[in-house]
């Protein structure tokens, strides 16, 4: 058996109770779900605990998913939905994790300036525009794939990827960088 | 920059990120946490709850549709334990009750608690 088994592999081993591939599912994804919630969340505790009910969600539904090799853009699926709905959530937790975010150490939360620029930036966006950006920019996902996840049609995503693009460009002050 | 990105063929339409990209420093420097254990962990012990609380639901329905049987084969139970008289009825009751607690028993010392299977294969 290969060191790095497949997600059909893993999901195939998940579905049948074995917590070790959950586990490790959780570790492929959480680092690229937790950052596309945090681009969509003013609250980098709020976005965690959201990223820990989509995994919680999709280990719920796993036996529901079709396409075992589509694993990654599932769960992003799952986020984007769970995002769309996250305000409900965020009221009712924001005191709590804020006190807690509080308490965090530094390397938790981003460092740079540049990283708090773009963070602000991208908070200046429609949710929507915030979330194709994201995806196409942020994590290199095709237009065709960023349409998929958000459920928007492919010209959509393109035209909120260009606008959100120019706007993050207007407002961090840099070369809009067009050809 | 069109078509010269991180992906192997974008289509020559999409916007995607280079090096040379005004931008591209801001996502590098906003770059994905870590992997966590607490927060894998974290997702493990909600997942653990949510199956208790599945298999409490499921045990607490199979429960009760055990006492909903019970009382449709009831007025039948009744009219044996009637034609057998009342000293038969009250052994058979103690020997029901018995049984019951004997599986009930039987099934509490054999119990299985589900670990976390930590090998993958």
């Amino acid at each position: 058996m290969s060191s790095q088994p497949t997600d059909a592999a893993l999901v195939a081993a998940a579905r049948s109770g074995n917590d070790a591939a959950y586990a490790r599912i959780v570790d492929r994804y959480q680092g690229a779900i937790r950052a596309f919630l945090r681009r969509l969340s003013p609250y980098d505790a709020d976005a965690d605990d959201l990223a820990q009910e989509v995994f919680l969600a999709g280990w719920t539904e796993l036996r529901r998913l079709r396409q075992p090799e589509r694993l990654k853009t599932w769960l992003f699926s799952i986020a984007w939905r769970k995002a769309k709905g996250q305000a409900r959530t965020m009221a009712r937790s924001r005191q709590r994790d804020h006190d807690w975010q509080d308490l965090r150490p530094d390397s938790e939360t981003p460092q740079t300036e540049r990283a708090i620029a773009l963070r602000q930036a991208l908070a200046q966006l429609p949710p929507d525009q915030r979330a194709a950006v994201s995806l196409c920019l942020g994590e290199g996902w095709s237009h065709g794939d960023a349409a998929n996840v958000l459920e928007m049609p492919l010209g959509t995503v393109k035209s909120h990827v260009l606008r959100g693009r120019a706007r993050l460009a207007e407002i961090l002050g840099v070369g809009d960088g067009q050809d | 920059m069109y078509c010269e990105g991180v992906r192997a063929s974008p289509k020559s339409w999409e916007w995607v990120m280079d090096k040379t990209d005004p931008l591209a420093d801001f996502f590098a420097a906003d770059a994905a946490p870590a992997n966590d254990r607490a927060f894998r962990t974290g997702v493990m012990e909600r997942v653990a709850r949510r199956r208790l609380r599945i298999e409490l639901v499921l045990r607490l329905v199979a429960g009760c549709l055990l006492v909903l049987g019970l009382a449709l084969i009831s007025p039948a139970l009744q009219i044996v334990a009637d034609t057998l008289g009342q000293e038969m009825s009250a052994a058979l009751q103690i020997i029901a009750i018995g049984g019951g607690v004997a599986f009930l028993g039987h099934g509490w010392v054999t119990r299985t608690i589900r670990l976390p299977r930590m090998r993958l294969f």
